[in-house]
């Protein structure tokens, strides 16, 4: 049982409001000049302030899930960031956009890595995949437009023979043709 | 461990959830997300423990994996939908 009035003071620490989730925050990392509050003077103002009490350990696992909550926090704004900053290239889709949001929140919260610099190292690599891209589509045009070439040199042969072929034989080598280039339904 | 304190089981459990929720629709890495949940409890997340709580949220699809493109060999989790209602029920 006291294991379950435990769950219940720290749920309600947790979902106090964004404003009280601050102040408690600024309590144990107060900005310059400002003083730092023990967990016993805090417990204190949480029943003052917030009218509910809380054992000293739940106050301090609180304070545990609260730092990574701001962690959590801070990556996902910069993973915004980072989309916003994107969002206007017309290079980068949804999707990138979408995957771009997904790298940079892990880099923060696997290293707390350099942000900007990740953000680059992306951009290359989706040209890297954009470029790769390219070359495919370059070797593909390149394939067609050599059957392109085989295809009139035959021609020209057959041209230069002064032969006709047979209409069955014709219409196999204009089928194999089609085939070859794509165009055969 | 786990299979003789069922509280601790939920405990655990609710700590992945509540952490994965935490990153708001982004997938956590793994490895992160087991220090996370293991700066949370007391006693410290056994190994055992760690991977039952896991299968269990991810074959009741509470947790799914998401496929990293620039490192394959690295495993992220995400909640679902089903595992935002457990969380909002336990």
């Amino acid at each position: 049982m006291d294991n379950d009035k435990e769950i219940r003071s720290d749920a309600k620490l947790k979902n106090l409001p964004p404003q009280a989730l601050e102040d408690l925050w600024r309590f144990r990392n107060p900005e310059e000049d400002g003083e730092k509050l023990t967990l016993e003077a805090i417990l204190v103002q949480v029943q003052e302030n917030y009218g509910f009490t809380c054992s000293l350990s739940s106050l301090s696992e609180f304070y545990k899930w609260l730092r990574l909550k701001r962690r959590m926090d801070s990556a996902r704004a910069r993973a915004e960031q980072a989309r916003i900053e994107l969002a206007n290239d017309p290079n980068v889709s949804p999707a990138d956009l979408a995957r771009i949001g997904q790298k940079v929140f892990t880099a923060e919260m696997v290293e707390d890595g350099n942000v900007k610099a990740f953000v680059e190292l992306v951009k290359l690599q989706l040209q890297a995949e954009k470029q790769a891209l390219e070359l495919r589509k370059l070797t593909l045009l390149e394939r067609k437009a050599k059957a392109m070439d085989e295809a009139a040199e035959q021609m020209r042969l057959l041209k230069a023979g002064g032969k006709l072929m047979p209409e069955a034989e014709r219409t196999a080598i204009l089928d194999k043709m089609d085939e070859i280039l794509g165009l055969k339904k | 461990m786990s299979d003789k304190n069922p509280f601790r089981t939920r405990q655990i459990r609710r700590s992945i959830l509540d952490t994965l929720q935490m990153a708001g629709g982004y997938a956590l890495e793994s490895g992160a997300l087991e220090t996370f949940v293991n700066d949370q409890l007391r006693p410290p997340l056994q190994p055992d423990e760690w991977r039952e709580a896991v299968n269990f949220l991810c074959l009741g699809e509470y947790i799914a994996i998401v496929p990293n493109d620039m490192d394959t060999t690295m495993k992220q989790w995400c909640i679902t939908e089903r595992g935002k209602t457990l969380l909002r029920s336990a």
